[in-house]
């Protein structure tokens, strides 16, 4: 790692007894996980002009930018971040093909696809993925990088399966739709048919007598063991649920070290489809869909996506996607000082990511439009949670209430996403900040530094706020250049506390919700900050690039053609009136999920 | 505040109630004969890992030799103080670490080796080495071990990988051993599959019939292997590595009981959610699977690497590593103090059960064991890398004397796994990046 670039960095440390200010200092060296080129990557690229002389096929450039636009006033598709005009129209799409679709790496089942699979399988109520090792990452936990296996993993695997079949083996109705017919009485040919059957189902793709073979030679071992072919069944379906044709997404290159891309087979299409929307294995139905080969037909596939978002299963995208988009996950395990919020427990944490839950799945089945996630007047909330927020309803069970007479207004004034950004007993402006441009506009100021001195206190004996504080500190020009991206959004949204309740004022001094953006746009409270950036065009773009790095299991964005691949599928989304639902839709019909290529050989 | 554990609630904890469990049946297969070795008592390896660094004046003992006092965070250490050493100065900087981060101290932590920029790369740990020389013939050749609940501002969040923070254990370069976290779960892994009753022809049969399907299993990555590329491969390599370790598992023979084995499992209770009860089952089950001579091998993580854990049960307001920035200021120094003095504390808890187990040789659990104290960096306000002082339990097995404390300045965590592979026969000069020679330890 060559050092060199001088990167403003941004990082949160502890000021004192205060829980989150800020502090900033120049680094010469990149920290781990962050690649020294990334920053100005693609600062000089033109989404629609792209240069590839200068790229490499992993992505990455491996020229510097000299004359590039300075990282911190450019955001990750290479324009300057919250600047209208640039890209205010979705560009025209143009397919000059072939794109680059990226590498999608084998990935194993997480705990919810394993959960989820076994369910559908087997028809259990068994959850055994969640004695697992946690798959949580800093990405969705479909990351490929992120989902590794050791010898605990294999450890749990080989336990679970003997968990699933006692269970599976105590419930004769089950029992009958995976053993059906009886292999002691009725011989070889029964017993083969059962693991055959099964095998196809639990790999989720045709089964060829090679594969098969070894499943069937745990018949033999069960006779020597002097035990009868019923066991070998029995120990041929544990074979299947251990094997890697149903611990991983098994999608395969006829030429593994060739980039040219290539359209996925039926059935890998089908399971990439059903892992994205319902985190399981595909049903009957679909099978039968990539069997006839309906689903590569762009009717037969938008069809597909219909009828399965339409299912119950796809709730699962709460579970999956939104659990790490929105924070879901973080606010589980986030701790509030008891101290700080006496009045703050478990029910009313639970309330909050039960609305951020409701708010989220009633934007997929309405397939609201992605703006509205920040300017929607409606608010999921019972009793608990509507006292908490200031707001009139007194029902026990969760309604939608009507919030235009309050200062709530969209996802930014949610419990769940206030308080999982904030410290345990005072807010974090600058984690708020950076949580709205990675998670909503995907264009995330560079990751915290190694290392920074701490925020030295100012010493001229009067108080002073912690935004008098950190805007003393942006006029260090160093700092400047990430904390005018950061600040103005952790400003807006001050009047709400660590736990999400609005205020004033704090410690005795009035809030100044007022700020400006970087290009100028200014605002005055929260609700003008939420109209603001629900009008960048940047935000479709980014839910559009969130969908995708989930339902591929790699970072979209740092590939070759992401670029013109997620602006294509955004464009094809905005026709359709930018919905959540519609942008799904599109990102199943977009050329990085139906297509994947392989690698050339690197040393 | 300061509360102590009692070793002799260590029972309870994992029994439930009073008398369950104790007169369960004799468990033959799992207490190998440990004794059987001619040499003795056979040394086991623990790994008690701290993040966030530590408050060094109440850490580090003022004086050093014999004639030493434990300092304030160490106190709890007052019962076994005649069994520990204390090694201070010590440097947790990797040759390739180019700036110091509680993400590149936790992954020194055991292998001594930098983060890879963009890319999930270190590489083995010194556990794994010791594991793969003392403990191949146990159950599990080693355990990995993490108490969750924590967040982690540091890392995780940002693009980094969170085996960075949440694994200390490596297999290989791309191989991070991710940690169990729920006891209940730790406790079915050590002791499942195992049925008192059986006689030693079913329990051939089991083994041969779980090998064989793990078996057919493994056969099935040769169809994929030729149509997938390399990255893929690499990641199949992973799986057919790790239930081939499982097959193998599944076949050792256990050996007959040890008669004087202090193994006695009893029944799994509720674990409930709160920290310190979660910390003191998994001190239980760590020493339990020592007397049960399950493995030799075992690394904790008391909390993820950064952690941010709330302290406020210790009467603590803010949140660990945010408290670790202390700034200077006197308030925070307490919280740290309090913070480590409780993370030591469980730390005792666990050498005091080991101390009052012992070998068929009559000789206590905790002097054939090597059981180290340390964290990711030193000061945790700088994220300092220097200065990271290990605390170092046990004899392990006669190879070095305790009671001591040394002034390592200078010297590196890397050459001090060097000095302890080579107390166990391994050729090996250079460990990590960077690391050479070894530190002159007291032997007894």
């Amino acid at each position: 790692m060559e050092g060199g670039r001088r990167t403003p960095w941004v990082w949160l440390v502890a000021l004192g007894g205060l829980a989150f200010a800020t502090a900033c200092a120049s680094a010469d060296e990149p920290l781990p996980g962050e690649s020294d080129s990334r920053p100005a990557s693609r600062s000089s690229r033109d989404s629609s002009e792209m240069d590839r002389s200068n790229v490499s096929d992993d992505g990455s450039d491996e020229q510097s930018h000299p004359g590039a636009i300075p990282y911190e006033y450019v955001s990750d598709h290479g324009r300057p971040y919250l600047t209208p005009g640039a890209l205010e129209e979705p560009p025209v799409y143009q397919p000059p093909l072939p794109e680059d679709p990226g590498v999608v790496v084998l990935r194993r089942l997480n705990r919810l696809e394993y959960n989820n699979t076994v369910r559908d399988l087997l028809g259990t109520a068994l959850t055994p993925a969640d004695g697992f090792p946690d798959d949580t990452d800093s990405d969705f936990d479909t990351s490929a990088q992120a989902l590794t296996i050791s010898p605990i993993h294999a450890r749990q695997y080989l336990a679970a399966t003997e968990v699933l079949l006692d269970d599976l083996y105590t419930s004769p109705e089950r029992l009958a739709t995976v053993v059906d017919c009886d292999p002691v009485a009725e011989g070889r040919v029964c017993a083969e048919g059962i693991v055959a059957r099964f095998a196809f189902r639990a790999w989720r793709r045709p089964v060829s007598d090679s594969q098969l073979k070894p499943l069937f030679s745990l018949f033999d071992v069960a006779e020597s063991q002097e035990e009868d072919l019923a066991t070998g069944v029995r120990l041929a379906l544990q074979a299947a649920l251990l094997s890697p044709h149903f611990m991983f997404h098994v999608e395969l290159d006829e030429d593994p070290n060739s980039s040219e891309p290539h359209a996925l087979s039926e059935y890998e299409l089908a399971n990439r489809l059903s892992y994205f929307l319902w985190s399981s294995m595909p049903d009957a139905e679909l099978f039968a869909d990539a069997e006839s080969g309906e689903l590569s037909t762009d009717a037969g596939l938008e069809s597909a996506v219909e009828r399965m978002l339409a299912d119950s299963k796809a709730e699962a995208l709460v579970d999956s996607f939104a659990k790490h988009w929105l924070l879901l996950d973080a606010m589980e395990k986030h701790i509030v000082d008891p101290g700080a919020f006496p009045a703050f427990d478990d029910e009313l944490k639970l309330a909050m990511i039960h609305e951020t839950r409701l708010f989220f799945a009633d934007f997929l089945q309405k397939d609201r439009p992605i703006p509205e996630l920040l300017t929607t007047r409606l608010a999921f909330v019972d009793a608990r949670l509507a006292a908490h927020y200031g707001l009139d309803y007194s029902g026990a069970n969760f309604s939608r209430v009507n919030t235009s007479d309050s200062v709530r207004i969209g996802l930014l004034t949610q419990g769940t996403i206030l308080t999982a950004t904030s410290g345990s007993a005072q807010t974090a402006p600058v984690k708020r900040g950076r949580w709205v441009l990675k998670n909503l506009l995907c264009s995330a100021p560079p990751p915290p530094p190694p290392d920074i001195p701490a925020l030295e206190e100012e010493d001229d004996g009067s108080p002073k706020t912690l935004r008098e504080r950190l805007e003393a500190h942006r006029s260090d020009p160093s700092c400047a250049g990430c904390h005018q991206l950061l600040d103005p959004i952790g400003f807006g949204l001050e009047n709400f506390d660590a736990v999400g309740q609005y205020r004033t004022e704090y410690e005795g001094q009035p809030i100044d919700a007022s700020s400006a953006f970087v290009d100028g746009r200014s605002f005055e409270t929260p609700e003008e900050m939420a109209r603001l950036l629900s009008e960048d065009p940047a935000l479709k773009k980014c839910v559009t690039q969130q969908l995708l790095s989930f339902a591929l299991g790699r970072d979209f964005g740092k590939g070759r053609d992401d670029d013109r691949l997620w602006i294509g599928a955004t464009s094809q989304a905005a026709g359709e009136g930018a919905g959540l639902a519609s942008t799904i839709r599109a990102v199943v019909m977009s050329d990085p999920f139906r297509l994947r290529r392989g690698q050339e050989e690197s040393p | 505040m300061k509360r102590t554990l009692d070793p002799r609630m260590s029972r309870r904890l994992l029994l439930g109630g009073a008398g369950v469990g104790l007169c369960l049946p004799w468990l033959p297969s799992l207490s190998r004969r440990a004794a059987a070795e001619e040499e003795g008592a056979p040394p086991r390896f623990l790994f008690y890992y701290i993040p966030n660094g530590v408050h060094l004046p109440k850490f580090i003992p003022t004086s050093g030799g014999t004639d030493w006092a434990l300092p304030e965070i160490l106190d709890s250490l007052e019962p076994v103080r005649q069994q520990i050493n204390v090694w201070s100065g010590l440097q947790n900087v990797p040759e390739l670490v180019t700036a110091a981060h509680h993400i590149t101290g936790g992954s020194a932590m055991l292998t001594f080796t930098a983060p890879s920029a963009d890319d999930l790369v270190l590489d083995v740990s010194v556990d794994q080495l010791i594991a793969r020389q003392i403990s191949t013939g146990t159950r599990f050749e080693s355990l990995q071990l993490r108490t969750a609940g924590d967040t982690n501002p540091a890392a995780c969040d940002d693009g980094i990988p969170c085996a960075y923070t949440d694994a200390i254990s490596w297999a290989g370069p791309r191989a991070p051993l991710a940690p169990l976290t729920d006891p209940a779960t730790v406790f079915e892994q050590l002791f499942s599959g195992f049925d008192p009753n059986a006689t030693e022809k079913e329990q051939e049969k089991r083994r041969i019939l779980q090998s064989s399907v793990l078996d057919a299993a493994l056969s099935q990555a040769e169809s994929l292997r030729p149509k997938l590329g390399v990255a893929d491969q690499r990641k199949l390599e992973e799986w057919f590595t790790s239930i081939r370790t499982v097959e193998q598992e599944v076949m050792r023979v256990p050996e007959m009981p040890d008669a004087n084995s202090v193994c006695a499992p009893p029944e799994m209770a509720p674990v409930t959610p709160t920290f310190k009860d979660q910390v003191q089952a998994m001190g239980n089950l760590m020493a339990l699977a020592f007397e049960c001579d399950l493995t030799r091998v075992i690394t904790y993580q008391i909390g993820r690497t950064g952690s941010d854990r709330n302290y406020s049960f210790l009467g603590v307001a803010g949140n660990h590593h945010s408290i670790s920035h202390h700034g200077g200021l006197q308030e925070n120094y307490d919280m740290l103090t309090t913070i480590n003095h409780f993370e030591v504390e469980t730390y005792s808890y666990l050498l005091q059960r080991l101390n009052s187990s012992t070998n068929s040789d009559g000789s206590s659990l905790l002097s054939s064991t090597m059981a180290m104290l340390s964290t990711d960096v030193g000061d945790g306000d700088e994220h300092s890398q220097y200065n990271v002082p290990i605390v170092a339990a046990g004899q392990f097995g006669g190879r070095f004397a305790t009671g001591h404390h040394l002034d390592l300045s200078g010297a590196t965590h890397g050459s001090v796994y060097i000095t302890l592979l080579q107390s166990l026969g391994l050729e090996i000069e250079t460990f990590g990046q960077g690391a050479t020679g070894t530190v002159e330890l007291p032997t007894t």
